[in-house]
């Protein structure tokens, strides 16, 4: 007999977000995945300057607002037709990185290892911040679990060092004032490079000696999850962090489980919103999205709209970087995803590695997330090796501008595309009469955790959640562990956009489902 | 190795928002005690308002002495001396992790194998509350008392 469990509202994330599964004989056969709070950030924006766009923006989400500083920067260079210096480009790639390295970490440790650990039935029994937290016969016990837990403790102090590290060329964090259209306006002097040095060696020491190794640990402990959470099959990202040559360190484009590479054309990105609690009636590409909440709209059960690239669904995060680079033939990444599938801790050899296969899974997201870390922490310092390779650092220059000036078009559009930790994510503006007509965010959490579209595809949470056996519906710890492995974060996936010259209506939806 | 490795074993650490006036009394007194030579074995915290937070710079200490604005039954600029267990909670839980403050971070630590061996709370009960920088009279006055208090907690 089939069950229906509610996981509402589900912790240990970032946001507001409600699962619904129903298990039928021991497995998922239909998952719903629901964003349950709205705010209308593109609302707030319309008529206003554009220069706000970056601050406004990076208060989407207090974990990765860089990347949303990013990403309006970006927009508005687009529109305004601005080249960037390098040292501003570099700077905003070291406040950026930094802020990978803390969001990577945060997510291991303080948001998704307490679904593989029983510290003997003491831990976070009904206690927020951790609650609902489910004890099952399978986590990790004994001495494992007590030095899991004792660098859950010292991940806490690498977070804050790791914004430390970004605020020394932000200005602060979270939310930099640094960024700006053109580039950044921290000041480049040799003090600051060598603090940044300095902490950057200590994350980079943590991420190697800590990080990486507690994740094979509990890869080993639990690998059939290297067989759960395969999820829609089809990875996409931007890409990010542009370097001197023209290239980025994480490239853009899509894979599959076929292991075909293939290019990305924002222009065949479309919202759908037959399921989305928004008064529209067809799908839109993000540059001519027109939205209006309708929270009793029927059938609609997800404030997140549901996007789709020609049509398909695709997942994003460092999976999808790390697959990228991976077959686009990055000798770093190639190292990185060959070291685990080679490793004996989870049944690989050089002989017979694991087949790729087993990235698109619950412990292949986070795996590619560990060995992102370590791939942009190396990117910022430099090769340990060679010592005159210091890294995005050592290209910085004393002296040299920080930022180009630039006037506000009256009137002009723009995209930035760029990724946060979590995943691809685009701005795109409309500018009229030298204010803002139309501003539209898609988060990484909006393609991840997207309901179903107008075509009845299943979003990536509610793909990879079928199929996930459940061996207590009481304790359904499984689809806490398929939905972490996404890192979902649900701030950033809920707006509202409202063009035109109309003055907008306010709308406020203040029923949280808890 | 663990999280508090070769740190003091003293934490003295002020929490409270600077922004609501007497509310970040427990700063304020920090920002004092930063002008006062102090031993070795002690460390200053400016805490804010870091909430749960808080966790990694509680863990393992020998003694944590905290100061705080407290509401209680007394005249504002009172100074009360107490233990986290004295202290009445909220009650549900929350809808979010920045409504977790000190006693949810202590508590957490207890549950982690990590909680400091002793705590003591100095809370001053704040005249006024409203947006502003500055420190009522009253509480002002106050604060060069509870520096007192706190270096005679320390030398205990």
């Amino acid at each position: 007999m089939a069950t229906t469990i509610t996981i509402d509202p589900l912790t240990r994330i970032e946001g507001h977000l409600a699962i619904e599964v129903t298990v039928d004989s021991g497995v998922v056969t239909n998952a719903k995945s629901s964003g349950t709070m709205f705010r209308g950030f593109e609302m707030m924006l319309q008529g206003r300057d554009p220069l706000d766009a970056p601050h406004y923006t990076q208060r989407i989400c207090g974990v990765c607002p860089i990347s949303h500083g990013m990403a309006s920067c970006l927009n508005l260079e687009d529109a305004f037709g601005v080249v960037v210096p390098d040292n501003g480009r570099i700077l905003r790639n070291l406040v950026l990185g930094a802020n990978f390295v803390m969001s990577h970490i945060l997510h291991f440790y303080h948001l998704a290892a307490l679904d593989y650990i029983n510290l003997d039935d003491t831990i976070v029994k009904d206690m927020a911040p951790w609650d609902p937290n489910y004890v099952t016969d399978d986590m990790v016990t004994g001495d494992t679990a007590v030095a899991l837990v004792g660098h859950y403790v010292q991940a806490l102090a690498m977070r804050r060092k790791a914004h430390q590290m970004a605020a020394i060329f932000g200005g602060k964090l979270p939310c930099a004032p640094s960024f700006v259209p053109g580039g950044c306006t921290e000041v480049v002097t040799q003090d600051k490079i060598d603090d940044f040095r300095t902490l950057l060696a200590e994350q980079r020491t943590f991420i190697d000696g800590t990080y990486i190794p507690d994740v094979l640990t509990v890869a080993g402990a639990f690998s059939e999850y290297f067989g759960i959470g395969v999820g829609c099959g089809n990875l996409l990202a931007y890409g990010v962090f542009d370097l001197t040559d023209g290239s980025k360190l994480l490239a853009r484009g899509r894979c599959n489980t076929q292991l075909a590479l293939d290019t990305v054309d924002p222009g065949k990105i479309i919202e759908y919103v037959a399921h989305s609690k928004y008064r529209d009636n067809e799908g839109k590409n993000p540059a001519d999205g027109v939205t209006q909440p309708k929270a009793d709209k029927p059938d609609a059960y997800s404030w997140l709209k549901a996007p789709r690239y020609d049509g398909q669904v695709y997942e994003v995060g460092p999976l999808a970087r790390m697959a990228v680079n991976y077959l686009s033939g990055d000798p770093t990444a190639v190292a990185l995803i060959n070291g685990v599938l080679t490793d004996p801790q989870l049944g690989g050899s050089e002989e017979e590695p694991l087949p790729i296969s087993v990235l698109f899974s619950v412990l292949g997201r986070h795996a590619a997330r560990a060995l992102e870390a370590k791939l942009v922490a190396d990117a910022m310092g430099g090769t340990a090796d060679d010592e005159d390779d210091n890294g995005w650092l050592g290209e910085l220059v004393v002296g040299e501008p920080v930022y180009s000036e630039s006037d506000i078009p009256r009137d002009a559009s723009g995209i930035g595309l760029t990724e946060a930790p979590r995943g691809a994510l685009g701005h795109w503006i409309d500018i009229k009469r030298r204010r803002i007509d139309r501003y539209q965010v898609v988060t990484p959490t909006n393609w991840n955790a997207s309901p179903k579209d107008d075509l009845g595809q299943m979003g990536p949470i509610e793909q990879a959640l079928i199929g996930t056996p459940v061996a207590n519906t009481e304790q359904p710890v499984e689809v806490l562990r398929v939905v972490h492995s996404f890192d979902p974060c649900l701030a950033c996936s809920v707006h509202m956009l409202r063009p035109g010259k109309n003055k907008p209506e306010v709308v406020v939806h203040t029923r949280p489902s808890i | 190795m663990s999280a508090a490795c070769g740190r003091r074993p003293i934490l003295v650490l002020g929490i409270g928002n600077i922004l609501l006036r007497d509310e970040g009394v427990g700063v304020r007194v920090i920002e004092q005690m930063q002008k006062i030579h102090l031993p070795d074995d002690v460390e200053l915290v400016d805490g804010g308002t870091a909430g749960a937070d808080l966790l990694d710079v509680l863990a393992e200490r020998q003694k944590v002495i905290v100061i705080d604005a407290v509401q209680a039954d007394c005249e504002p600029g009172t100074v009360l001396r107490f233990t986290p267990d004295d202290l009445v909670r909220p009650d549900g839980v929350g809808m979010s992790l920045h409504e977790l403050g000190l006693g949810e971070a202590l508590t957490m630590t207890k549950q982690l194998r990590c909680e400091p061996k002793d705590v003591v709370v100095f809370g001053i009960k704040p005249k006024d509350t409203g947006c502003g920088l500055e420190l009522s009279e009253e509480i002002a006055a106050s604060v060069p008392r509870v520096v007192e208090l706190v270096l005679a907690e320390i030398a205990k």
